[in-house]
């Protein structure tokens, strides 16, 4: 009577009841099992505490999942690198060094800048303030009102000074000041100026000074007429994401700051107010389809089309269309571009795409849209590992 | 009111992939949605309390978005993070990250519910019940090398390639190590029959 044939391992007996036995081996421990009480209880006794271990109810429910998923998202966004790393990618061809990524970093280059800054302030201050009677001796600054072409672009400018450093005069406007000069004036013939005020008298003019020249920056700095409208025509919108702040001064930023724009087509002027008809007009004009689709518009009609549809978009006009108009000038980008976008081009088209997406609101198809033709981008500009 | 953020749940994990290497990080919430359940679970198998599982799980999709751009197209986004969540939890463990074991029992904050209260379920008869806490506390019992490789298994699904790719061993090693680990839950669950005096 020949003895029983030995148990497989148990590495095996368990492999073969997970199915990752190789086929030969499978054959010979099936063969095994088939016969084998002392096995198959093995077999069972494991699967049925497994069965257990897996109907273990969730330790949390919905509530922490929630939160689970806010903490995430918080956390990543505060990384935002991915963007960074694919457009080095893109123009290196991928031969881009691995980002390290592990603690977290300070942003020097900005830390530095801004302390650098800070300090060429305090020390230009200090020179000014030093250096009182010096100024009082100085020329005087040329005044605005000679150079102001117009009566309507001073009180802008004068306007304008609370929020020059902000986005575009989209901020309430300050208050209106005396005139530089005026303060000027009556601060020369001050006799305590001589005397233990001095001190004081310097660090007032050095503020009419400076405000003066804010006055002259902004006149440069404002100067076309439709942009200060257009800032104005967008400031509704401003209004309405007031909540997404961060989208929605990028947003607002983005009005002056794009400089591919054409003049004013005289026909746009008079339809670009927001809730008008302009981009209706604009599409109809050039035989395009009111969303972009692929394959329905021409290569031409959408280039002759793009300047309008920009200013339309940086005039603020393109009200509830502002995604299928954003949805345009990404494919009109992309267009120009060709296959190989330079970065500015990369992020002109990745932006208007992600703007697209996010102003469609319930407009389904042109966020399908933007968000498939985004897809597709990336995958071009993407190099094949 | 915040705008309504943007529906991407039709989109296929790889699409999402790309459109957050894109900068869309709200799509990235829906990555988090759909593999969230089972990268808890698993954290939660390996880790002994749900602070240390939750700091494991958040830490490793803050790994898996800064590690999006190896994330290979085509291939199923919930192993990978499984792995992620894995290598997480057991480096954490090997630093020390832990805190003290929860009892079964323990009050959770707020959304978490103690297990002998969720188990404790109307409709389960009182063996059963007896039972699911008896295999619980046997594999809480365990070495953190066999939870872990169990949980691979049982609570990821995982193949033993995914295993030994989580873990960075030999196919061969999971092989035994698993196979160690199942015999030590039996073990445990023996020796718990012979103590309890309720055992028939």
């Amino acid at each position: 009577m020949s003895p029983d044939p030995p148990h497989p391992a148990a590495e095996e007996l368990f492999a073969y009841r997970d199915g990752e036995l190789t086929a030969d081996r499978r054959v010979v421990v099936e063969a095994h099992v088939t016969g084998c009480r002392v096995c198959r209880e093995r077999i069972d006794q494991v699967s049925g505490l497994e069965s257990e271990l897996r109907a273990r109810p969730d330790d949390v429910d919905e509530r922490y999942y929630q939160r689970l998923e806010e903490a995430v998202l918080k956390r990543v966004a505060g990384e935002d690198r991915a963007p960074r790393y694919e457009r080095r990618r893109a123009e290196t061809g991928g031969a881009v060094e691995e980002e390290k990524r592990g603690a977290p970093r300070l942003p020097w280059a900005g830390v530095l800048s801004t302390a650098s800054a800070a300090a060429a302030v305090i020390v230009v201050v200090v020179v000014l303030v030093r250096q009182g009677p010096v100024w009082r001796a100085a020329p005087r600054p040329v005044l605005l009102e000679k150079s102001a072409p117009d009566a309507g672009v001073r009180a802008r400018a004068d306007s304008a000074v609370g929020s020059t450093r902000g986005i575009g005069g989209v901020a309430a406007p300050a208050p209106a000041s005396p005139p530089a000069r005026e303060r000027l004036a009556q601060l020369e013939p001050q006799p305590s100026a001589e005397g233990k005020d001095q001190a004081k008298v310097d660090a007032l003019k050095l503020g009419a000074i400076k405000q003066e020249r804010d006055e002259q920056e902004i006149g440069s700095v404002v100067a076309p007429a439709e942009e200060v409208a257009a800032n104005r025509a967008v400031a509704p919108l401003a209004a309405k994401s007031a909540p997404a702040a961060p989208s929605g001064a990028k947003d607002l930023a983005d009005a002056p700051r794009a400089k591919a724009g054409s003049a004013p087509p005289a026909a746009l002027m008079a339809s670009q107010a927001p809730g008008t008809d302009g981009y209706g007009s604009i599409v109809a004009r050039f035989g395009l389809p009111p969303t972009w689709a692929e394959g329905s518009v021409s290569n031409e009609s959408l280039l002759r089309a793009e300047s309008d549809l920009r200013y339309l978009y940086r005039t603020g006009g393109a009200g509830a269309d502002s995604a299928r108009v954003r949805l345009y000038l990404a494919e009109a980008t992309r267009l120009r571009a060709g296959a190989a976008p330079d970065s500015a081009a990369y992020d002109e088209i990745i932006h208007h795409y992600r703007r697209a997406i996010r102003l469609a609101g319930g407009d389904a198809q042109t966020a399908r849209a933007a968000a498939q033709r985004l897809g597709e981008f990336l995958q071009q500009v993407t190099p094949s590992p | 009111m915040s705008p309504p953020r943007p529906d991407w749940s039709g989109h296929t994990d790889d699409e999402l992939v790309r459109f957050v290497r894109g900068g869309e990080t709200d799509a990235f919430a829906e990555l988090v949605r759909r593999t969230r359940r089972p990268a808890y679970r698993l954290a939660r198998r390996i880790m002994r309390n749900h602070e240390d599982a939750d700091d494991v799980v958040q830490e490793s999709y803050v790994k898996a978005y800064r590690a999006l751009d190896r994330f290979v197209p085509g291939k199923a986004m919930g192993p990978w993070l499984l792995t992620i969540v894995a290598r997480t939890a057991l480096s954490a463990i090997r630093k020390g990250k832990r805190r003290a074991a929860a009892s079964l029992d323990d009050p959770g904050p707020d959304g978490v519910v103690p297990l002998a209260e969720r188990i404790a379920d109307p409709s389960t008869d009182p063996e059963g019940l007896d039972r699911r806490l008896e295999v619980e506390r046997a594999f809480a019992g365990l070495s953190e090398e066999h939870r872990a490789i169990l949980a691979l298994r049982v609570d990821g699904d995982l193949t033993y390639a995914s295993i030994a790719e989580a873990l960075g061993v030999p196919v061969g090693t999971v092989m035994s190590r698993l196979a160690r680990a199942r015999e030590a839950l039996v073990e445990r669950m023996n020796e718990s029959r012979k103590v309890s005096p309720n055992e028939p």
